[in-house]
């Protein structure tokens, strides 16, 4: 089939009049005498999967086999089966896997959050052991939809079979510069300094990632995904790993008279500090956020504030 | 909608899932495979409103246990993998509702969150499991997981992520018997999955989600092990944060309806929902009512069951009048 060929511009003819199935007895659904949740099928839908089910009884891997997948399959792209067979079909006929990537690539544009499209790709660029075009497809459909977690969870899969990192932290860069609360490309780049062997967590790549999390942050303080990212860094190490940290959040907390988040870092590090004076301050700023800093979550900062207490209580 | 109106919003849910009981509209062909799933959530929603009473469950049961891939009639071991429940009729048994026994197909094949909606209507019909083919179906889990502790929902032909986790963990949770699993495998690949923002992702280093973080702490739960996550405070705190005004399934994203499942049940596990500002929830689950029946997604879109079932499921947590409570870990309504 040609590139430009697509299962929409085909005109549908009934089975019964195509001349290379008349050899097929179709079978038709059975749902017995008291079916329920019936879904009210087109005919199309109907005819076609019935000479589907005739195929797969016969397990038939031939040329009109895999015709009649995509045709299932462009009906209900969901149809695990379907594209189970095809798969076997594919193997079966030694079929030419670049033109199945790009079939793939068709459909995946289509249907862009289909469990089963990205699974068929990642089968079929695993047996062409080609992962060159990953990236730019993974990139194409967050265009289009920039927290695709799909095509995150693609990205992050293909860098990791190719060991391609380059270049990955300047892509999230300039997703961000487009959107500084694209939250999914922050978590990406979490993912990269933290699964990227070639660069350990220094203390200087810390700094450099604060630093950076400190830029994109002033775009829009109010975000939460550059406030998360900073507290991230610490997950392993303890705050005072970076003895400036703290003093640079206070005064954050200070600039920023009304946000929530800047209050939220600075509480966490007092809290994990535990000394008397930390505890105390901590217990002002639990106020702020009760008070009017983050009214929403008042019940669980109430809740806080009285864990704080009873730390600070003489042993 | 106003939340005034809450006896009007329950009266034309119950319509419509009762219609959707009968007929699903053509557009749901394209989850025909997963036609299954479609009916848990519809019959969990008159479960959740009381009216399962008025459906025939005795023809309901018979239905599920027509969905039933059965193991090979003369050698039980074979394909065994494809023991469980299938997504719908599309594979074209003939019906089968007493599970005659029938010889194995490579294509008929079940898929793991088929094994879980269907134990669990059976479980709402109150049926007692006489017909399931307990041995069969715990091979077939087991079969199902991955060296990671992760599960593929279709032996060698599907996807693997924390959804199916959760679904063998439900799964093996209601035939009591959790052979199918390598659990402490699962939990490393839980605990593995857990984001440096304290909520998990479908698996390790991706982006904490509200659904994968349900599915993880649900699994934990129903395995006895919710102690083995560590940064329980993180995760807290990571699900209270997905309340804007309803919850938000990842940070940034705008409120949708079936968070307030997913989100919800998971801070009830976690001793938690005390803390969430439920006239708020109440507020924007209204705002998603679909004037002739049904939960959207989010405001002025089309209803689906899926939504219905949860938003109802969600409002449940927080006590709204009329619906049954639900049980969080295993997901639908808990039977008195």
């Amino acid at each position: 089939m040609s590139d430009s060929e697509d299962e929409s511009d085909i005109q549908y003819v009934p089975f019964n009049q195509r001349e290379e199935w008349k050899d097929v007895v179709p079978i038709p659904q059975d749902d017995g005498p008291h079916p329920v949740c019936v879904i009210a099928y087109t005919d199309q839908f109907s005819d076609t999967l019935n000479y589907f089910r005739a195929i797969l009884k016969k397990d038939e891997r031939s040329p009109r086999a895999l015709e009649i997948s995509k045709e299932v399959i462009a009906l209900n792209p969901a149809n695990y089966t379907a594209w189970y067979f095809r798969r076997n079909v594919l193997e079966a006929l030694k079929s030419d896997l670049t033109e199945e990537l790009a079939y793939v690539s068709k459909v995946g544009n289509s249907n862009p959050k289909n469990y089963q499209i990205w699974f068929h790709r990642r089968w079929v660029v695993e047996h062409l052991k080609d992962y060159s075009h990953e990236l730019s497809y993974c990139a194409k459909q967050v265009e289009g939809d920039s927290k695709n977690y799909h095509a995150w969870a693609h990205r992050q899969w293909a860098i990791q079979m190719n060991g391609q990192w380059e270049g990955e932290l300047d892509y999230i860069s300039q997703l961000l510069t487009e959107d500084v609360r694209n939250n999914s490309a922050w978590n990406q780049r979490y993912f990269v300094i933290t699964k990227n062997r070639a660069i350990p967590l220094t203390d200087d790549v810390i700094r450099r990632e604060i630093d950076y999390a400190f830029s994109y942050m002033q775009k829009a303080p109010n975000n939460q995904s550059s406030w998360t990212y900073m507290k991230g860094l610490f997950l392993n190490r303890p705050y005072n790993s970076i003895p400036e940290f703290k003093q640079r959040i206070e005064e954050a907390k200070s600039k920023y008279v009304a946000n929530a988040h800047a209050a939220t870092l600075y509480l966490d590090i007092l809290e994990k500090e535990a000394t008397k004076e930390s505890l105390e301050a901590a217990d002002k700023v639990l106020d702020d956020l009760i008070k009017h800093l983050d009214t929403l979550h008042s019940k669980y900062w109430i809740w806080k504030k009285e864990n704080v207490a009873r730390l600070m209580q003489p042993q | 909608m106003g939340d005034d109106d809450w006896p009007l919003i329950l009266k034309n849910q119950s319509q419509y899932l009762h219609h959707m009981y009968n007929v699903l509209p053509t557009p749901y062909a394209s989850q025909d495979s997963n036609r299954l799933t479609l009916l848990y959530f519809v019959v969990a929603g008159l479960d959740i409103l009381g009216e399962l009473d008025r459906v025939n469950k005795e023809q309901l049961v018979s239905y599920i246990y027509a969905q039933q891939v059965l193991p090979d009639k003369d050698d039980p071991d074979r394909l065994v993998g494809n023991c469980g429940f299938r997504g719908g009729s599309f594979y074209g048994r003939p019906y089968n509702p007493n599970n005659e026994p029938t010889s194995a197909e490579q294509y008929d094949k079940s898929h793991i969150a088929m094994i879980y909606t269907a134990l669990s209507m059976l479980r709402m019909c109150g049926d007692d499991f006489s017909q399931v083919q307990k041995q069969s179906i715990l091979k077939a889990i087991k079969s199902l997981q991955l060296p990671d502790g992760s599960f593929e929902c279709v032996h060698g032909a599907g996807e693997n992520d924390m959804r199916f986790v959760f679904c063998a963990a439900a799964s093996c949770k209601m035939l009591n018997d959790f052979s199918g699993m390598d659990v402490d495998l699962a939990i490393q690949y839980i605990i593995s999955s857990q984001s440096f923002d304290g909520g998990i992702g479908q698996g390790p280093g991706q982006e904490s989600h509200g659904g994968s973080t349900y599915c993880a702490v649900a699994a934990l739960f129903l395995m006895g092990r919710l102690d083995d996550l560590p940064r329980k405070d993180d995760l807290v705190k990571w699900c209270l944060d997905r309340q804007v005004s309803g919850f938000q399934g990842r940070s940034g994203k705008p409120p949708d309806s079936c968070y307030a499942f997913w989100i919800g049940c998971t801070l009830a596990m976690l001793n938690a929902y005390k803390f969430v500002e439920f006239p708020l929830v109440k507020s924007f689950q209204c705002s998603c009512v679909f004037k002739a029946g049904g939960f959207s997604k989010v405001p002025n879109a089309y209803p689906d069951v899926m939504h219905t079932y949860l938003s109802l499921g969600g409002l449940s947590l927080g006590g709204a009048q009329g619906l049954k409570s639900i049980d969080p870990a295993l997901g639908y309504p808990i039977s008195l």
